[in-house]
């Protein structure tokens, strides 16, 4: 497959009528890890809803292209199928609906297709394979979506569907926040694992620390719904070592 | 081919005639007719029943049984399905139609249709049939029931015999604007078990027709009954039964109750908890879409000592569909160191359906071991959907996956697996439509 491009022109978003993403442009192309950082109120997690189709948000103006393909007119379920995928901050509690039940049904709504389902032995066997390399237990396959799930597990969670689903293009939603060192360097050798000319990772992220691990090509700055600097990993760094308000001086001044 | 349009009198006895019913039956039949005219219809918070919901119909037609399975309509045997090696009593319009039981069951168990049952097992039907203790037909829907009945269930499982096959009882309805009534009766020894699934069911398009039912079941002291029903009938035919059970003590019953069709539907489950240390717990599903009404009503009366309900019921309605869960818990005087418990969930799934939840817990009794209720109605949450949809589940996919898991705290407590299946193959068939 040809390697994955995602196209975001001018991106213009707002909830309840308040703009929040005020003409946002980026590119994430296979191969490469962008990583978005930003202060609290940034419009991060507006811009990966927005990305991924959650109805509350609502695009004013701008593109958003997959491969060439406008994405802004998919339903979350088709952009899903293109190979769009959102690690959750929140991942939401869906009592009654095991791990394996659901994750099947979406690999099969994802790679299958009618009449061609994945065999359940094969599919329980990927399972149990990818659990193990995120030091998953087995039992949490018969568990409830999320239900009870610590901050950690949920987080491990979100990058087991990763890698079950293998998307083109995925989204990490401050996947790091609520993580001990150990469940960090965890969840990201399993990114890590994953990465090849056929995915585009977009992390978007609080802090630096995870970046250390990912090591991104990209590094942009997000203030007020805009980028407001692009740099390679250098701009991480001085960022952590200087702090927003130093960045905030230096655009306004 | 019906003649009548509306149910009186003349028309009882010539029923009681067509059965051939002994002296003792013809009275009480006549009584129940009776009473069923004189009570008020039952007062059901959100069900309002007219004069017309109980004798506006005509009588069904008699049907002789069949003498093979294949005699039978094709719709109702497809609707059955493979019947080798099962226990069955199907009545049709009322009238008993065909019966088999497999070979082995335990001696002395007795599984027949109600008309030969009056005829063979007098001793043990004529205590119990059509009477309940004190309280008689005190119900205007368990009296027409009685009255009008032509066919039933009968079952007799004698002291400490365990039966394990599930015995099935298959209402059956094909006949436009009639009423048909049935009667089961269900009566254990002590230290018995037994489990009796009922499924009603009707043609495609039947409209117009009605059943009327009375399920009484008598649990022996120690004895474990499971009684189960499927209401899966069309939506042009109208539902009303009452099923009442008179544990003795220390007597488990399990009722399962799921409701998914008919135009208009109540279940009413009475539980009198009066042997000591007897328990019921009542577990109910019930699905209304289109332009349906279902009425779940569950009654626990504590009158015995240490005597324990529990009742836990999830629901969804959707279109233009109502559903009322109405759950009624009173621990009387004296019922000392009792426990009764309610829990009841409903999902909107569709602006214009409409769910009603009536809790009511009466604790008279001031030592009590624990009581208490909760109820809510809600609706599908949006980041819930969009959660399954962002993994690429279709809306139609994400939904009936959330339905499925909103069920299952209630099926998966279901203690018979052949019935949770048809249970959660009914789900998923609504959930298709």
């Amino acid at each position: 497959m040809a390697k994955p491009t995602l196209e975001i022109r001018d991106l213009r978003v707002s909830i309840e009528g308040k703009e929040i993403l005020k003409g946002l442009s980026l590119t994430v192309q296979g191969g490469e890890v962008h990583a978005i950082m930003g202060p609290n109120g940034s419009g991060k997690s507006t811009l990966a809803y927005t990305l991924m189709g959650h109805p509350r948000y609502v695009v004013e103006d701008g593109e958003v292209l997959m491969d060439g393909e406008d994405v802004l007119e998919m339903e979350p379920d088709e952009r899903a199928r293109r190979g769009l995928f959102l690690a959750f901050q929140y991942p939401v509690e869906i009592p009654g609906v095991t791990v394996a039940n659901f994750l099947r049904t979406a690999y099969n709504a994802i790679h299958g297709g009618e009449g061609r389902e994945i065999p359940v032995l094969e599919f329980h066997k990927k399972l149990r394979e990818e659990m193990a390399a995120l030091q998953i237990d087995d039992e949490f396959a018969g568990r409830y979506l999320n239900e009870g799930f610590s901050g950690g597990e949920k987080k491990r969670h979100e990058i087991l569907q990763m890698a079950m689903l293998r998307p083109r293009i995925a989204i990490m939603d401050e996947t790091d926040s609520g993580l001990d060192i150990d469940a960090l360097k965890i969840v990201a050798e399993g990114v890590n694992r994953l990465r090849s000319d056929e995915l585009g990772v977009l992390v978007i992220t609080h802090y630096q620390r995870i970046l250390r691990y990912l090591k991104p090509d990209h590094v942009h700055i997000m203030m007020d719904g805009q980028i407001v600097r692009s740099g390679g990993w250098e701009l991480a760094e001085e960022l952590e070592e200087k702090g927003y308000d130093w960045l905030k001086s230096e655009i306004s001044a | 081919m019906t003649t009548q349009t509306k149910l009186d009198q003349g028309l009882i006895a010539a029923l009681s005639d067509r059965s051939g019913d002994p002296a003792w039956l013809r009275e009480r039949r006549l009584a129940a007719w009776n009473r069923s005219q004189e009570l008020p219809a039952p007062a059901y918070e959100r069900t309002h029943l007219k004069d017309n919901q109980f004798f506006g119909f005509a009588l069904a037609a008699p049907a002789s049984p069949a003498r093979s399975w294949d005699e039978l309509p094709a719709a109702l045997r497809e609707q059955v399905g493979d019947p080798s090696g099962r226990a069955l009593v199907v009545i049709a319009n009322g009238t008993t139609v065909y019966r088999q039981v497999p070979q082995g069951l335990p001696a002395g168990v007795i599984v027949t249709d109600l008309a030969t049952a009056v005829r063979e097992h007098a001793d043990l039907v004529e205590p119990r049939l059509l009477v309940r203790g004190e309280q008689g037909l005190d119900n205007k829907v368990a009296a027409l029931s009685g009255a009008l009945h032509t066919g039933g269930l009968f079952v007799y499982v004698p002291d400490g015999v365990r039966v394990k096959v599930p015995i099935e009882y298959i209402v059956w309805l094909d006949e436009p604007g009639v009423a048909a009534g049935d009667v089961a009766l269900i009566v254990t020894g002590s230290g018995a078990k037994v489990t009796v699934l009922e499924t009603a069911a009707s043609a495609p398009g039947l409209e117009g027709a009605a059943r009327f039912g009375l399920v009484d079941v008598f649990p022996g002291e120690d004895a474990e009954v499971v009684f189960g029903n499927v209401q899966a009938l069309g939506d042009g035919v109208q539902s009303l039964v009452v099923r009442r059970v008179l544990p003795s003590p220390r007597a488990h019953v399990d009722w399962v109750a799921a409701e998914f069709g008919g135009e208009l539907s109540v279940n009413e489950m009475d539980s009198r908890l009066d042997g000591r240390g007897s328990e019921v717990r009542a577990l109910g599903v019930f699905f209304a879409g289109g332009r349906q009404h279902l009425d779940l009503e569950m009654r626990m009366i504590h009158t015995g000592r240490e005597t324990a309900s529990d009742i836990l019921v999830r629901g969804v309605v959707r279109e233009e569909g109502r559903a009322v869960y109405a759950p009624y818990t009173l621990i009387q005087h004296d019922a000392k160191d009792s426990t009764g418990f309610q829990r009841g969930n409903t999902l909107v799934l569709d602006p214009k359906a409409r769910a009603y939840s009536i809790p009511q817990l009466h604790v008279v009794e001031d030592e009590v071991q624990g009581a208490g209720h909760a109820a809510t109605i809600g609706k599908m949450d949006p980041d819930q959907l969009f959660y399954l949809q962002s993994r690429g589940l279709s809306e139609k996919q994400a939904k009936r996956l959330l339905v499925d898991g909103f069920f299952y705290p209630v099926t998966d407590h279901i203690p018979v697996a052949a019935l949770k299946e048809r249970i959660m193959a009914m789900v998923e068939r609504k959930m298709a439509t």
